[in-house]
Protein backbone atom coordinates (compact mmCIF):
# COMPACT_ATOMS: atom_id res chain seq x y z
CA UNK A 1 0.00 0.00 0.00
CA UNK A 2 1.69 3.44 -1.09
CA UNK A 3 1.35 6.19 0.81
CA UNK A 4 1.86 9.65 1.00
CA UNK A 5 1.62 10.94 4.46
CA UNK A 6 2.15 14.68 5.24
CA UNK A 7 0.60 13.44 8.71
CA UNK A 8 2.69 15.27 12.12
CA UNK A 9 5.54 16.55 10.49
CA UNK A 10 3.48 18.60 8.02
CA UNK A 11 -0.03 20.57 7.29
CA UNK A 12 0.09 21.17 11.64
CA UNK A 13 -2.96 23.62 11.83
CA UNK A 14 -3.04 25.46 15.14
CA UNK A 15 -6.92 25.55 15.37
CA UNK A 16 -6.53 25.65 18.55
CA UNK A 17 -7.74 27.58 21.32
CA UNK A 18 -4.66 29.82 23.47
CA UNK A 19 -5.68 31.51 26.16
CA UNK A 20 -3.19 33.89 27.91
CA UNK A 21 -4.30 32.85 31.15
CA UNK A 22 -4.06 29.07 31.52
CA UNK A 23 -1.36 28.96 28.79
CA UNK A 24 -3.41 26.05 27.82
CA UNK A 25 -3.40 25.86 23.32
CA UNK A 26 -3.90 22.29 21.10
CA UNK A 27 -2.47 21.72 18.03
CA UNK A 28 -4.94 19.77 15.26
CA UNK A 29 -2.93 17.87 12.64
CA UNK A 30 -4.65 17.36 8.80
CA UNK A 31 -2.94 16.54 6.20
CA UNK A 32 -3.75 13.30 3.50
CA UNK A 33 -3.07 9.77 2.62
CA UNK A 34 -2.66 8.24 -0.14
CA UNK A 35 -3.87 4.59 -0.67
CA UNK A 36 -3.86 2.70 -4.00
CA UNK A 37 -6.12 0.25 -3.91
CA UNK A 38 -5.23 -3.06 -6.36
CA UNK A 39 -8.06 -5.09 -8.85
CA UNK A 40 -9.77 -7.38 -6.20
CA UNK A 41 -10.23 -7.29 -2.49
CA UNK A 42 -8.11 -4.65 -0.29
CA UNK A 43 -8.48 -4.46 3.40
CA UNK A 44 -7.93 -0.69 4.46
CA UNK A 45 -9.08 1.82 6.66
CA UNK A 46 -9.85 5.62 6.88
CA UNK A 47 -6.93 6.90 8.55
CA UNK A 48 -8.08 10.67 9.19
CA UNK A 49 -11.18 11.96 10.40
CA UNK A 50 -13.07 14.01 8.02
CA UNK A 51 -15.65 14.52 10.82
CA UNK A 52 -19.07 14.31 9.03
CA UNK A 53 -17.63 13.48 5.43
CA UNK A 54 -16.60 10.06 6.77
CA UNK A 55 -19.07 9.15 4.52
CA UNK A 56 -18.52 6.12 1.50
CA UNK A 57 -19.68 8.46 -1.04
CA UNK A 58 -17.43 11.09 0.11
CA UNK A 59 -13.96 9.02 1.24
CA UNK A 60 -14.33 6.48 -1.72
CA UNK A 61 -15.33 9.52 -4.69
CA UNK A 62 -13.46 8.49 -7.47
CA UNK A 63 -13.34 4.50 -7.19
CA UNK A 64 -14.93 3.04 -10.10
CA UNK A 65 -18.27 1.88 -10.85
CA UNK A 66 -18.61 -1.72 -9.47
CA UNK A 67 -16.57 -1.33 -6.31
CA UNK A 68 -18.10 -2.75 -3.74
CA UNK A 69 -17.55 -1.81 0.22
CA UNK A 70 -17.47 -4.75 2.95
CA UNK A 71 -17.59 -3.46 6.61
CA UNK A 72 -18.24 -5.93 9.43
CA UNK A 73 -20.16 -5.54 12.69
CA UNK A 74 -18.99 -8.56 14.72
CA UNK A 75 -22.17 -10.98 15.76
CA UNK A 76 -24.00 -9.74 12.59
CA UNK A 77 -21.13 -9.73 9.69
CA UNK A 78 -20.67 -7.99 7.01
CA UNK A 79 -22.68 -5.27 5.21
CA UNK A 80 -22.09 -5.06 1.44
CA UNK A 81 -22.20 -1.12 0.24
CA UNK A 82 -21.74 -1.26 -4.28
CA UNK A 83 -21.31 1.88 -6.39
CA UNK A 84 -23.75 1.19 -9.46
CA UNK A 85 -24.43 3.76 -11.83
CA UNK A 86 -22.47 6.28 -10.28
CA UNK A 87 -24.67 5.50 -6.90
CA UNK A 88 -23.66 3.89 -4.13
CA UNK A 89 -26.02 1.76 -2.13
CA UNK A 90 -26.07 3.44 0.88
CA UNK A 91 -23.87 6.40 0.59
CA UNK A 92 -24.05 7.88 4.12
CA UNK A 93 -22.72 4.89 5.44
CA UNK A 94 -20.18 5.71 7.82
CA UNK A 95 -16.20 4.79 7.47
CA UNK A 96 -14.67 6.29 10.74
CA UNK A 97 -11.01 5.41 11.68
CA UNK A 98 -10.32 2.57 13.97
CA UNK A 99 -12.80 0.56 11.80
CA UNK A 100 -11.44 -1.72 9.28
CA UNK A 101 -13.36 -2.55 6.01
CA UNK A 102 -12.49 -4.39 2.63
CA UNK A 103 -12.83 -2.40 -0.66
CA UNK A 104 -13.20 -4.95 -3.76
CA UNK A 105 -12.30 -2.83 -6.82
CA UNK A 106 -12.41 -3.77 -10.97
CA UNK A 107 -10.01 -1.78 -11.63
CA UNK A 108 -6.37 -0.34 -9.79
CA UNK A 109 -7.74 2.99 -8.56
CA UNK A 110 -5.75 5.35 -6.06
CA UNK A 111 -7.95 6.90 -2.94
CA UNK A 112 -7.40 10.05 -1.26
CA UNK A 113 -8.00 10.67 2.56
CA UNK A 114 -8.02 14.39 3.79
CA UNK A 115 -9.04 14.91 7.81
CA UNK A 116 -7.72 15.47 10.92
CA UNK A 117 -5.20 13.30 13.12
CA UNK A 118 -7.76 11.62 15.81
CA UNK A 119 -5.95 12.52 19.10
CA UNK A 120 -6.42 11.77 23.02
CA UNK A 121 -7.95 9.08 24.55
CA UNK A 122 -8.78 6.76 21.67
CA UNK A 123 -10.75 3.38 22.24
CA UNK A 124 -11.79 0.66 19.72
CA UNK A 125 -14.20 -1.84 20.95
CA UNK A 126 -13.09 -5.26 20.41
CA UNK A 127 -16.03 -8.33 20.56
CA UNK A 128 -15.21 -12.14 21.17
CA UNK A 129 -14.10 -13.38 17.64
CA UNK A 130 -13.57 -11.68 14.82
CA UNK A 131 -13.15 -8.12 14.47
CA UNK A 132 -11.99 -5.80 11.39
CA UNK A 133 -10.13 -2.73 12.65
CA UNK A 134 -7.31 -0.65 12.20
CA UNK A 135 -4.85 1.85 13.96
CA UNK A 136 -7.63 5.01 14.83
CA UNK A 137 -3.97 7.01 14.20
CA UNK A 138 -2.57 7.35 11.01
CA UNK A 139 0.72 5.77 12.04
CA UNK A 140 3.00 2.66 10.62
CA UNK A 141 4.35 0.05 13.07
CA UNK A 142 4.12 -3.30 14.99
CA UNK A 143 0.41 -3.54 15.66
CA UNK A 144 1.44 -3.91 19.95
CA UNK A 145 4.60 -1.96 20.51
CA UNK A 146 3.64 0.87 18.18
CA UNK A 147 0.11 0.98 18.10
CA UNK A 148 -1.00 0.10 21.25
CA UNK A 149 -2.71 -3.25 20.52
CA UNK A 150 -3.24 -5.38 24.08
CA UNK A 151 -3.73 -8.92 23.32
CA UNK A 152 -3.71 -11.93 25.24
CA UNK A 153 -2.77 -15.71 24.61
CA UNK A 154 -3.97 -16.89 22.14
CA UNK A 155 -5.23 -13.79 20.27
CA UNK A 156 -4.57 -13.88 16.44
CA UNK A 157 -4.32 -11.01 13.81
CA UNK A 158 -5.05 -11.20 10.08
CA UNK A 159 -3.65 -9.53 7.50
CA UNK A 160 -4.34 -9.57 3.88
CA UNK A 161 -2.29 -9.33 0.51
CA UNK A 162 -3.83 -7.52 -2.39
CA UNK A 163 -1.28 -8.94 -4.45
CA UNK A 164 -1.87 -12.47 -3.56
CA UNK A 165 -5.68 -11.74 -2.45
CA UNK A 166 -4.73 -14.24 0.70
CA UNK A 167 -4.25 -14.10 4.03
CA UNK A 168 -1.08 -13.90 6.90
CA UNK A 169 -1.60 -15.28 10.20
CA UNK A 170 -0.02 -13.58 13.21
CA UNK A 171 -0.71 -15.87 16.85
CA UNK A 172 0.03 -14.36 20.32
CA UNK A 173 1.11 -17.20 22.15
CA UNK A 174 2.64 -18.29 25.00
CA UNK A 175 3.23 -14.82 26.06
CA UNK A 176 4.77 -14.17 22.51
CA UNK A 177 4.38 -13.38 18.49
CA UNK A 178 4.48 -16.02 16.49
CA UNK A 179 6.56 -15.82 14.02
CA UNK A 180 6.59 -12.42 14.81
CA UNK A 181 4.98 -8.97 15.94
CA UNK A 182 2.39 -8.08 12.69
CA UNK A 183 3.27 -4.24 11.25
CA UNK A 184 0.25 -2.04 9.70
CA UNK A 185 0.83 0.15 7.56
CA UNK A 186 -0.70 3.96 7.67
CA UNK A 187 -4.48 3.20 6.66
CA UNK A 188 -4.40 -0.72 6.50
CA UNK A 189 -6.80 -2.42 7.92
CA UNK A 190 -6.55 -5.88 9.46
CA UNK A 191 -9.20 -8.90 11.77
CA UNK A 192 -8.03 -9.13 15.24
CA UNK A 193 -8.99 -12.23 16.23
CA UNK A 194 -9.91 -12.19 20.64
CA UNK A 195 -10.13 -14.72 23.08
CA UNK A 196 -12.48 -12.31 24.97
CA UNK A 197 -13.77 -8.86 24.44
CA UNK A 198 -11.54 -5.86 24.89
CA UNK A 199 -10.26 -2.71 23.28
CA UNK A 200 -8.09 -0.96 22.03
CA UNK A 201 -7.02 1.41 23.28
CA UNK A 202 -4.35 4.30 23.14
CA UNK A 203 -3.43 7.84 23.89
CA UNK A 204 -2.04 10.04 21.09
CA UNK A 205 -1.16 13.39 20.97
CA UNK A 206 0.89 15.48 17.92
CA UNK A 207 1.96 18.31 20.91
CA UNK A 208 5.34 17.98 21.39
CA UNK B 1 -9.94 -9.46 -31.95
CA UNK B 2 -7.72 -12.34 -31.80
CA UNK B 3 -5.48 -10.14 -29.58
CA UNK B 4 -8.13 -9.17 -27.51
CA UNK B 5 -9.86 -12.66 -27.50
CA UNK B 6 -6.52 -13.85 -25.51
CA UNK B 7 -6.00 -10.70 -23.93
CA UNK B 8 -9.63 -11.73 -21.94
CA UNK B 9 -8.44 -15.19 -21.71
CA UNK B 10 -5.41 -14.31 -20.11
CA UNK B 11 -7.05 -12.47 -17.73
CA UNK B 12 -9.50 -14.68 -16.45
CA UNK B 13 -7.04 -17.33 -15.81
CA UNK B 14 -5.12 -14.80 -13.79
CA UNK B 15 -8.40 -13.83 -11.98
CA UNK B 16 -8.54 -17.34 -11.34
CA UNK B 17 -5.32 -18.44 -10.18
CA UNK B 18 -5.64 -15.56 -7.65
CA UNK B 19 -8.94 -16.80 -6.50
CA UNK B 20 -8.20 -19.88 -3.99
CA UNK B 21 -9.39 -20.95 -1.08
CA UNK B 22 -7.16 -20.94 1.74
CA UNK B 23 -6.96 -22.42 5.55
CA UNK B 24 -5.60 -21.94 8.79
CA UNK B 25 -3.09 -24.67 9.12
CA UNK B 26 -2.02 -24.78 12.58
CA UNK B 27 -2.56 -27.20 15.66
CA UNK B 28 -2.55 -25.02 18.67
CA UNK B 29 -5.23 -22.14 17.87
CA UNK B 30 -6.80 -21.55 21.66
CA UNK B 31 -9.89 -19.60 20.33
CA UNK B 32 -11.31 -21.94 18.59
CA UNK B 33 -10.32 -24.82 20.76
CA UNK B 34 -7.58 -26.50 19.22
CA UNK B 35 -4.85 -27.83 20.43
CA UNK B 36 -3.40 -30.65 19.33
CA UNK B 37 0.10 -31.66 19.85
CA UNK B 38 2.64 -33.94 17.94
CA UNK B 39 4.97 -36.29 19.52
CA UNK B 40 7.59 -38.70 18.72
CA UNK B 41 6.88 -42.70 18.62
CA UNK B 42 7.05 -42.53 22.73
CA UNK B 43 3.83 -40.07 22.67
CA UNK B 44 5.32 -37.72 25.07
CA UNK B 45 8.37 -36.43 23.43
CA UNK B 46 6.70 -33.21 21.39
CA UNK B 47 8.62 -32.77 18.12
CA UNK B 48 10.51 -29.69 17.92
CA UNK B 49 12.69 -27.33 15.94
CA UNK B 50 14.22 -28.41 12.65
CA UNK B 51 14.44 -31.89 13.55
CA UNK B 52 11.04 -32.28 12.44
CA UNK B 53 8.98 -31.21 9.31
CA UNK B 54 4.94 -30.64 9.27
CA UNK B 55 2.74 -30.23 5.98
CA UNK B 56 -0.75 -30.01 5.22
CA UNK B 57 -2.43 -32.73 2.56
CA UNK B 58 -5.35 -31.83 1.15
CA UNK B 59 -7.67 -33.26 -1.46
CA UNK B 60 -12.12 -33.64 -2.39
CA UNK B 61 -11.76 -37.17 -1.11
CA UNK B 62 -9.83 -39.00 1.31
CA UNK B 63 -7.82 -41.30 -1.43
CA UNK B 64 -6.80 -37.81 -3.38
CA UNK B 65 -4.98 -35.82 -0.70
CA UNK B 66 -1.69 -33.92 -2.10
CA UNK B 67 0.56 -31.77 -0.31
CA UNK B 68 0.12 -28.11 -0.31
CA UNK B 69 2.14 -25.01 1.14
CA UNK B 70 5.56 -25.44 2.14
CA UNK B 71 6.69 -28.02 4.93
CA UNK B 72 7.36 -25.76 8.05
CA UNK B 73 9.51 -26.61 11.02
CA UNK B 74 8.54 -27.30 14.95
CA UNK B 75 8.37 -24.41 17.55
CA UNK B 76 10.86 -25.35 20.20
CA UNK B 77 10.56 -24.88 23.99
CA UNK B 78 7.01 -24.47 25.98
CA UNK B 79 5.77 -24.46 22.19
CA UNK B 80 7.26 -27.63 20.95
CA UNK B 81 4.77 -30.31 19.55
CA UNK B 82 3.34 -26.92 17.89
CA UNK B 83 3.93 -25.90 14.43
CA UNK B 84 3.59 -21.54 13.77
CA UNK B 85 0.01 -21.16 12.11
CA UNK B 86 0.35 -20.47 8.55
CA UNK B 87 -2.43 -19.71 6.41
CA UNK B 88 -2.33 -21.98 3.22
CA UNK B 89 -3.66 -21.74 -0.11
CA UNK B 90 -5.35 -24.64 -1.66
CA UNK B 91 -6.14 -25.45 -5.43
CA UNK B 92 -9.73 -25.46 -4.40
CA UNK B 93 -11.90 -22.32 -4.73
CA UNK B 94 -13.93 -21.02 -1.73
CA UNK B 95 -16.70 -22.33 -0.10
CA UNK B 96 -15.25 -25.96 -1.10
CA UNK B 97 -15.60 -28.59 1.30
CA UNK B 98 -12.23 -30.43 1.77
CA UNK B 99 -10.86 -32.92 3.77
CA UNK B 100 -7.43 -32.23 5.34
CA UNK B 101 -4.15 -33.79 7.21
CA UNK B 102 -1.64 -33.16 9.17
CA UNK B 103 1.56 -35.25 8.35
CA UNK B 104 4.66 -34.74 9.99
CA UNK B 105 8.06 -36.62 9.48
CA UNK B 106 11.34 -36.67 10.58
CA UNK B 107 14.25 -34.22 8.92
CA UNK B 108 16.35 -35.54 6.61
CA UNK B 109 13.90 -36.56 4.74
CA UNK B 110 12.52 -33.62 2.04
CA UNK B 111 8.80 -35.16 2.00
CA UNK B 112 6.67 -37.22 4.15
CA UNK B 113 6.88 -40.03 1.12
CA UNK B 114 10.68 -39.66 0.84
CA UNK B 115 10.81 -40.18 4.53
CA UNK B 116 8.29 -43.23 5.08
CA UNK B 117 10.53 -44.79 1.89
CA UNK B 118 13.39 -43.56 3.39
CA UNK B 119 13.19 -45.17 6.98
CA UNK B 120 12.44 -41.94 8.73
CA UNK B 121 9.69 -41.40 11.80
CA UNK B 122 6.30 -40.17 9.81
CA UNK B 123 2.98 -40.26 11.30
CA UNK B 124 0.04 -38.68 10.10
CA UNK B 125 -3.20 -36.47 11.64
CA UNK B 126 -6.98 -38.01 11.56
CA UNK B 127 -8.62 -36.80 8.10
CA UNK B 128 -10.97 -33.93 9.80
CA UNK B 129 -12.98 -31.53 6.89
CA UNK B 130 -13.53 -28.10 6.63
CA UNK B 131 -14.42 -25.68 3.52
CA UNK B 132 -11.98 -23.28 2.57
CA UNK B 133 -12.33 -19.51 2.32
CA UNK B 134 -11.41 -16.64 0.13
CA UNK B 135 -11.99 -13.05 1.05
CA UNK B 136 -13.51 -11.58 2.49
CA UNK B 137 -14.15 -14.33 4.43
CA UNK B 138 -11.68 -15.66 6.91
CA UNK B 139 -9.47 -18.99 6.33
CA UNK B 140 -11.07 -21.66 8.66
CA UNK B 141 -9.42 -23.74 11.30
CA UNK B 142 -8.52 -27.11 11.45
CA UNK B 143 -11.30 -27.78 13.99
CA UNK B 144 -11.40 -31.24 14.83
CA UNK B 145 -7.68 -31.59 14.85
CA UNK B 146 -5.88 -34.37 17.39
CA UNK B 147 -2.33 -35.22 18.55
CA UNK B 148 -1.10 -38.07 16.88
CA UNK B 149 2.22 -39.80 17.27
CA UNK B 150 4.85 -40.26 14.77
CA UNK B 151 5.64 -44.16 14.12
CA UNK B 152 9.33 -45.79 14.02
CA UNK B 153 10.33 -46.95 10.62
CA UNK B 154 9.37 -48.95 8.18
CA UNK B 155 12.38 -51.12 9.34
CA UNK B 156 11.58 -51.11 12.51
CA UNK B 157 8.28 -52.10 12.33
CA UNK B 158 9.14 -55.07 10.37
CA UNK B 159 11.12 -56.22 12.66
CA UNK B 160 8.86 -56.03 15.69
CA UNK B 161 6.32 -58.22 13.83
CA UNK B 162 8.40 -60.39 12.49
CA UNK B 163 9.68 -61.40 16.07
CA UNK B 164 5.99 -60.85 17.59
CA UNK B 165 5.63 -63.60 14.94
CA UNK B 166 8.09 -65.52 15.59
CA UNK B 167 6.86 -65.66 19.28
CA UNK B 168 3.60 -66.49 18.32
CA UNK B 169 4.88 -69.25 16.28
CA UNK B 170 6.81 -71.07 19.11
CA UNK B 171 4.11 -70.29 21.87
CA UNK B 172 2.11 -72.63 19.06
CA UNK B 173 4.51 -75.19 18.82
Amino acid sequence: MRTKTLLLAAALSAAGSATAMAQVYSVNAVGYVNTALKPGFNLIANPLDAGADNTVSKLLAGVPDGTVVYTFTPGSGYSVNTLDLGEWTNPNATLVPGQGFFVRTPSAVTVTFVGEVKQGNLSTPLSQGFNLVASQVPQAGKISTDLGLSVADGDLVYKFNADTQGYQIFTFDLGEWDPSEPTLAVGEGCWVRKGAAGSWNRTFSVNP
Amino acid sequence: MKKLIVAAAVGFLAVGALAQGQFNFGNRVTVAGIDAKVFRPDGVTPLDGANYWAQAYVGATLDSLAPVGSPVNFRTGAAAGYISSTIVTTPFSGGTQVWVEMRAWEAGADSYEAAVAGGKLFGKSDPIQLTVAEAPNTPPDMVGLKSFSLVPEPSTMALGLLGAAALMLRRRS
